[in-house]
């Protein structure tokens, strides 16, 4: 870290502190997190961020302006970042509860305002196809643009900035962290990372010149333009797709299907690494026919290459009522995706199952062995197959 | 609505009910029929005004004695007692903890006054309620400070501060909303007293009392999609809301009709006015066609047309929140 800044929080601890307490839980956190769902952050306690006057005094320091936003008469802003296209009276907040218009300028709130910081392995992500076996340092701040019913990050993805304790970090410093820690990898994650676009691409700007790569785990519900710039400076991406029913989306997320498919098309126009993950939930979008309908969309239009993962969910938040997935199904599913020929299909939170390794599409050889986090890939520095010597899809060195 | 009534406030509350009154909560000591908030005549909703254009004291601010006229007129009619002490105590009892949830998110120029604030605690302390036992709030002391209030958290006098983080650990879950309450209205009162302003919204059509529940839950960003609808109905029919709102008074001593919720100069009017009900969809109702009739002053289409009905008035009606059709709201302006 950068020895010669100072910092000191107004919630009692220092930076050091805060980052040790994270850095240090990571580890155990991982086995954990592989059971009862991927990428889940550490445990945030609700913590007022508040100064003498309430939370303001200490907050300003993380408002910056936003972008992608245009400006409405009587100082309203229409902000163009995500599908939702909030249109945002003075003192408003957008439907993410991070981006505010102050006198017709819009605002992020959670500028340099992580509330998670941790040391994942990248398949943790899950990312299979992007350098196997190393670690990613991952971030998230307060805020989403949508509203799952079953959001295994609510603690911070359904609140306010001002409801999460959060440190102050500036890209640099998260680049820093990266290197100091040894991941080649910072990834944005656990909440939505598009409503902290603003940190969230500085940040990636910043590690891009020394060259520390990063991620971004997200609902897809960003807008075209918005993306493209990002992934001038990410280096994979990883879409949730949350069902392939308008029903489900508008029912259990607030939101639409149509959007993120857009943004699928868009990830391979742009020609960025990307992966899918798909969480099966009981009675909501587990069928077969869903399943089918959705690997030939996606092998119809994004090719056979885009690995899919389905994953098993866990009752959570306001779906406290659903069993757990079944390992059936996911293996199901996986089967399906693959006889649709779609070449990489994986099963998810189902530690120890065969459907986490990779296997050659070519030869059908395993070529990348995987049990819960521990991973060892045979896959050539050069991305091949080391039997059969074909060109596997992924970022591998 | 809470189970745990007594014989003579399952009365009152049928009857408030039967008047075509919100189901809103009596005190344990009911007045005498008609109950609170009932027209005398005709079983309409009722909404009772009361405007003074004297009211408006130099330097901007406001004459309490007018204002206590203001709210004693307007209680009596209301409750149809004899006098103000009367009128409070139909409504509220020396055992009651009050809270009193202003607007403050418009700042200095287009918020609840310190005034109207001043003169209902006048009212309550007279009606036997402990001072300490009044809580005033919104939901950030900075909005609370900036529209003219001091924080009080514990000194003398009655409370004011706002929810800042202080929401239940559990997740409330009713209709299309879901989110965490502030504790300031599910722990500390037994009585909630609503204290709007009259101001359009640039998604809602018009944010008057129930609009102004957003300040309860957590995350009220959620909510604007669909011009509100149904989320402000859904906050209007939480338990803890229909079981603790008492009474809705109205500053409506300045109103704005164009470009809300946050305050612009050109829009606002001085309208002088208090209006109390306890049928938060009657009172809106009136409160829109208050700002609907200055907008036709003013040249300026009406909501509909502009793309933002208040449709939430309906989804509230048909939840048995209050009246939304004015054919049968009774104003009465005194």
């Amino acid at each position: 870290m950068t020895g010669s800044y100072c910092w000191k929080s107004a919630l009692g601890f220092d930076r050091r502190e805060f980052l040790r307490s994270v850095v240090g839980g990571a580890c155990a956190a991982c086995a954990l997190a592989k059971t009862v769902g991927s990428e889940r952050a550490a445990a945030q306690d609700a913590m007022p961020d508040r100064g003498p006057e309430g939370v303001a005094a200490a907050s300003d320091k993380f408002v910056a302006p936003a972008r992608h936003w245009e400006k409405r008469e009587n100082q309203r802003v229409l902000c163009t970042l995500c599908p939702r296209q909030c249109e945002v009276a003075d003192l408003e907040r957008g439907g993410c509860g991070v981006r505010e218009n102050r006198g017709g300028e819009y605002f992020t709130l959670v500028y340099n305002r992580p509330c998670s910081l941790n040391v994942d392995p990248i398949e943790k992500k899950p990312l299979f196809h992007f350098l196997p076996g190393t670690t990613a340092f991952s971030t998230a701040t307060a805020g989403c643009n949508i509203w799952c019913r079953f959001c295994q990050n609510w603690a911070i993805s359904q609140k306010r900035p001002e409801q999460v304790r959060a440190a102050y970090m500036k890209p640099d410093e998260m680049v820093d962290f990266a290197q100091r820690e040894g991941s080649p990898t910072i990834a944005f994650t656990y909440n939505e990372p598009v409503v902290f676009y603003e940190w969230m691409y500085d940040i990636a700007a910043a590690a891009k010149k020394r060259a520390v790569r990063s991620v971004m785990i997200s609902n897809g519900y960003i807008q075209k333009k918005p993306l493209r710039e990002l992934c001038q400076v990410l280096s994979a991406v990883k879409i949730d797709l949350k069902a392939f029913t308008e029903k489900f989306y508008k029912d259990l997320c607030d939101g639409q299907l149509k959007p993120v498919l857009d943004t699928l098309v868009e990830l391979k126009a742009i020609g960025i690494w990307f992966e899918i993950v798909v969480l099966i939930i009981p009675t909501l979008n587990d069928g077969e026919q869903e399943c089918r309908d959705m690997v030939k969309w996606v092998v119809q239009n994004l090719g056979p290459d885009v690995p899919m993962h389905f994953s098993c969910f866990h009752p959570m938040y306001m779906l406290n009522n659903l069993p757990s997935t079944s390992s059936r199904v996911v293996e199901r599913n996986r089967k399906i995706a693959m006889d649709a020929g779609v070449r990489y299909s994986y099963v998810g939170n189902v530690a120890g199952s065969p459907g986490e390794n990779t296997l050659c599409h070519s030869c059908g050889k395993q070529i990348v062995d995987r049990y819960g986090y521990h991973t060892t890939s045979r896959v050539t520095a050069a991305g091949k197959c080391p039997h059969c010597g074909t060109a596997i899809p992924g970022v591998w060195k | 609505m809470s189970m745990k009534r007594s014989r003579r406030q399952f009365v009152c509350e049928s009857l408030v009910l039967a008047a075509g009154g919100a189901g809103l909560s009596c005190s344990a000591e009911p007045s005498n029929p008609p109950a609170p908030g009932a027209s005398t005549a005709s079983k309409k909703a009722l909404v009772v005004r009361a405007q003074r254009p004297t009211v408006a004291g130099g330097s901007g601010g406001f004459d309490p004695t007018i204002l206590d006229e203001m709210l004693r007129v307007c209680l009596v009619r209301l409750t149809n007692t004899a006098d103000s002490a009367a009128a409070w105590k139909a409504l509220f009892s020396a055992k009651d903890r009050v809270a009193l949830k202003i607007n403050t998110l418009g700042g200095k120029g287009l918020s609840t006054n310190p005034a109207v604030v001043e003169a209902i605690v006048r009212g309550l302390i007279g009606a036997g309620v402990t001072e300490s036992n009044i809580l005033v709030w919104d939901r950030f002391n900075r909005e609370l400070i900036r529209a003219g209030f001091r924080i009080n958290e514990g000194g003398k006098g009655y409370r004011c501060y706002g929810t800042e983080s202080a929401y239940e650990g559990n997740i409330t879950s009713h209709g299309k909303i879901g989110g965490f309450l502030s504790t300031l209205l599910t722990q500390f009162p037994t009585a909630l007293i609503n204290v709007p302003i009259v101001k359009d919204h640039n998604l809602a059509g018009v944010a008057i009392s129930m609009k102004s529940l957003y300040g309860l839950i957590d995350n009220p960003n959620r909510y604007h999609d669909n011009n509100c609808d149904p989320y402000i109905a859904d906050m209007g029919d939480l338990p803890v809301v229909r079981e603790k709102m008492r009474l809705i008074i109205c500053d409506a001593l300045f109103g704005q009709y164009e470009a809300g919720p946050a305050y612009q100069p050109r829009f606002r009017w001085a309208a002088n006015t208090l209006m109390v009900a306890t049928d938060p969809v009657a009172l809106d109702t009136t409160g829109w066609r208050m700002i609907e009739a200055k907008r036709r002053e003013a040249g300026l289409k009406p909501l509909t047309e502009a793309g933002r009905p208040p449709r939430w008035l309906a989804t509230a009606a048909a939840r048995g929140l209050g009246q939304n059709d004015p054919d049968k709201i009774e104003v009465v302006d005194c």
